[in-house]
């Protein structure tokens, strides 16, 4: 039995919200980019929805995109956070604040 | 002869293009060859054009030789061509500003041989550019040219009076001969403009030439106009009231700057104006009034300060602007052949008069100062011979050149008195005849001071200068002698030459009997006996004490009426306020204040912005949440309308 597109979307639209509070409100990086990618795959899980209901390729390409600019941004934001707390021997978003005006 | 007239332009030109861009790297020999060769060369040009032209008019072939060389200007109607004109008058002209320079470049070899190499080269390149300068005044065919010579011998006299720039006087001595002279070239400007208005063009041939002489209306408005305009300008070029105060101050520059400029050139060009402008004085009746009004008052004035001054040079400055007061008297009553008769015996014996100066100050070591010489008789033989000469010329002494030409001046305005009936030109006769006094008084004051007695101060090495500056001072003392000849009352060869190219006082008599003419000549000639005599009373049979002296009277006439305070509390102070006030209001606060003002607000802006950068991730995120928030809002708002 087909899941409605009602249903996926609600969960899509959960997903992301969780993952924008859990940005906004966790300090830590690693559960800041856990959030990141939560956001990332609420909007995959739309975008397959749409190209179900719409008997269109185009969203499937779009989630091919997202899934390896998320790999990429995954890559360069670890290895950030690594030499950061290399440095600095802790890992609080809100002491990194020295580019402040 | 007279096809080689651009040669007269030509040759000083490329010494000072010459000079300036090479000279530095000529050796001292090569520099005084240029810069006085090219002035030899257009001498001979002169020369040529003097006699070739004589010849001609003789010869009743030509009164006027006209060049155009090409067009300048051609807008609309109005077409300027650049040309040159040789006739009687700027022949003469030339003749003295080529032959008078001559014998100034080459005294100057020796009298700036003390220079540093690149200095002396500054100088003569400076020198040759005022006679080109002096030479396109004389030779223009149109107003236009005449006005570029105009503005460049200001030019050329501001750099040489301020050739020693490290002296502060003499930079403000140059500063302030350069703004006099640009209130005059701003008065032949505008009366340009009104040529302009009122002919359509600017040849002498259209406007000033007797046979067009007819388009100047007499006693109109325009006419008096260009006069006046003109007058301004004259008197700021030669130094007359009130805008004389530059003259003693240009004293500042080397000797020979003064010989040539402030002697025998630059300052007759305003006597050349009016001279060469003479059809539209003879309309414009109130300018003529104006016109003997400036040269008597200017007379009197310099003579008068003339007698109290110590430093020799200012002496001589002084005598220079009541000698060209009196050719300005002789052009008010019609005797231009006169005035520049008297500006050619002028520069004979005032350029001697300043060489004589010059050769005493470079015999004592740059000493100006009158009440620390004395003496120098023995010691400097053909100085001291050369400004008694130079001294009786200018007091008008038979048979010294300066007697036949400021007899001539005098005798015609006694002839226009007698011929008008009119009180005014008496009186103008007797300010003549005071001034004549007054300047026997003052010059031999200066050469029994300098001269006679015993020595005030100590110097070493007093000698008598060298060839080089001696050389000119003895064929100038020559000129001075026997320089009259040519127009004396009996035989007028001068004016009878000037003739074709200017008004010339009608038969030199003016109608008088020969008798009034001798008995004018004899108080003339006894007046400045006179004031000789006066002069070895007071200063030649016992060495004057120079003591600290209060009478009003001598302290008026030492600071010259005092008329240079008087002008810069009167005029140049309230100019500067005004420019200090303008400087404040506009610039300071509305222009400064306006640019500043914009800056403060944007920085103030920035500040209050800055606050929103904390340098917190967190607050970023939220930032971006929130605008997206309000952007789908926005759209979901929107849809469901």
């Amino acid at each position: 039995m087909p899941v409605p597109a009602n249903a996926l979307l609600f969960v899509s639209a959960m997903l992301f919200t969780i993952g924008v509070v859990g940005v906004l409100v966790r300090r830590n990086p690693l559960v800041i980019f856990m959030s990141i990618e939560l956001m990332l795959n609420a909007v995959n899980l739309s975008f397959m929805t749409f190209a179900n209901a719409l008997h269109s390729v185009d969203g499937w390409i779009f989630v091919f995109l997202v899934l390896s600019v998320a790999a990429a941004e995954v890559v360069v934001g670890l290895a950030i956070i690594v030499s950061v707390f290399r440095t600095r021997q802790e890992i609080d978003v809100d002491d990194f604040n020295t580019m402040k005006g | 002869m007279l096809t080689l007239t651009p040669l007269l332009l030509v040759f000083p030109l490329a010494g000072f293009v010459i000079l300036g861009l090479f000279g530095r790297l000529l050796p001292r020999v090569v520099v005084s060859t240029i810069g006085c060769g090219v002035i030899f060369l257009a001498f001979l040009v002169a020369l040529g054009n003097f006699f070739a032209l004589g010849s001609a008019t003789s010869a009743g072939q030509m009164v006027s030789n006209e060049q155009i060389q090409w067009n300048w200007v051609t807008a609309g109607g109005l077409q300027i061509p650049f040309g040159l004109l040789v006739d009687h008058l700027s022949a003469i002209m030339m003749l003295v500003v080529t032959g008078v320079g001559l014998l100034i470049h080459v005294y100057s070899i020796g009298y700036m041989s003390e220079e540093r190499p690149v200095a002396f080269a500054r100088f003569f390149s400076f020198m040759n550019l005022f006679i080109f300068m002096m030479s396109l005044l004389v030779l223009a065919n149109t107003f236009l040219f005449l006005l570029v010579g105009w503005a460049g011998v200001g030019l050329a006299s501001f750099l040489l009076i301020g050739f020693w720039y490290t002296r502060p006087s003499a930079v403000a001595a140059a500063q302030k001969a350069f703004v006099i002279n640009v209130i005059g070239d701003f008065g032949l400007m505008l009366a340009i403009f009104l040529m302009v208005g009122k002919f359509n063009t600017l040849n002498y041939s259209g406007t000033i030439f007797p046979h067009n002489g007819a388009a100047f209306s007499a006693g109109e408005m325009t006419t008096t106009a260009i006069a006046l305009l003109l007058l301004v300008a004259a008197a700021a070029k030669s130094a007359q009231l009130p805008l004389h105060v530059w003259l003693p101050d240009a004293m500042e520059g080397p000797t020979p700057v003064s010989a040539l400029i402030h002697a025998a050139t630059m300052v007759t060009a305003g006597v050349y104006l009016v001279a060469r402008s003479h059809v539209i004085f003879e309309n414009a009746p109130i300018a003529t009034i104006v016109l003997a009004v400036m040269g008597g008052a200017s007379a009197f004035y310099a003579a008068t300060s003339a007698l109290f001054q110590y430093d020799i040079k200012r002496v001589l400055a002084y005598s220079t602007m009541s000698q060209l007061g009196y050719m300005f008297m002789g052009e008010s009553v019609g005797a231009d052949s006169a005035a520049i008769f008297h500006l050619m015996t002028h520069a004979f014996f005032k350029a001697l008069l300043f060489m004589a100066a010059g050769g005493v100050i470079h015999a004592l070591h740059g000493e100006q100062d009158m009440r620390k010489m004395g003496g120098l008789r023995s010691r400097l033989p053909i100085t001291y011979w050369s400004f008694i000469v130079g001294g009786l010329a200018l007091a008008g002494i038979i048979p010294f050149a300066g007697f036949w030409s400021k007899d001539a001046i005098l005798s015609a305005i006694l002839a226009q008195a007698q011929t008008q009936q009119s009180v005014g030109l008496y009186v103008l006769w007797l300010v003549g005849l005071v001034t004549a006094f007054l300047t026997g008084l003052y010059i031999f004051r200066l050469i029994f001071t300098v001269f006679h007695g015993e020595p005030r101060a100590r110097f070493d090495h007093v000698h008598e200068v060298g060839t080089p500056m001696t050389a000119p001072m003895v064929i100038l003392l020559v000129l001075a002698t026997v320089g009259g000849f040519i127009g004396t009352p009996f035989a007028d060869a001068f004016s009878a030459y000037l003739k074709p190219a200017t008004t010339v006082f009608q038969d030199h008599l003016g109608g008088q009997s020969f008798a009034t003419e001798i008995a004018a000549i004899l108080v003339a000639l006894a007046v400045g006996l006179a004031g000789i005599a006066l002069a070895w009373r007071r200063y030649g049979r016992q060495p004057a004490l120079f003591t600290t002296n209060t009478n009003p009277v001598y302290l008026l006439l030492a600071h010259a009426y005092y008329l240079d305070p008087l002008f810069n509390a009167a005029i140049a102070q309230p100019v500067l306020m005004l420019g200090r006030g303008l400087n404040t209001v506009i610039e300071r606060w509305t222009l400064d204040g306006g640019s500043l003002g914009v800056a403060h607000v944007v920085n103030w802006l920035s500040r209050s912005l800055r606050r929103t950068e904390t340098g917190y991730a967190r607050n970023y995120a939220l930032a971006i949440a929130f605008g997206a928030i309000v952007i789908v809002g926005a759209y979901i708002v929107a849809m469901s309308r």
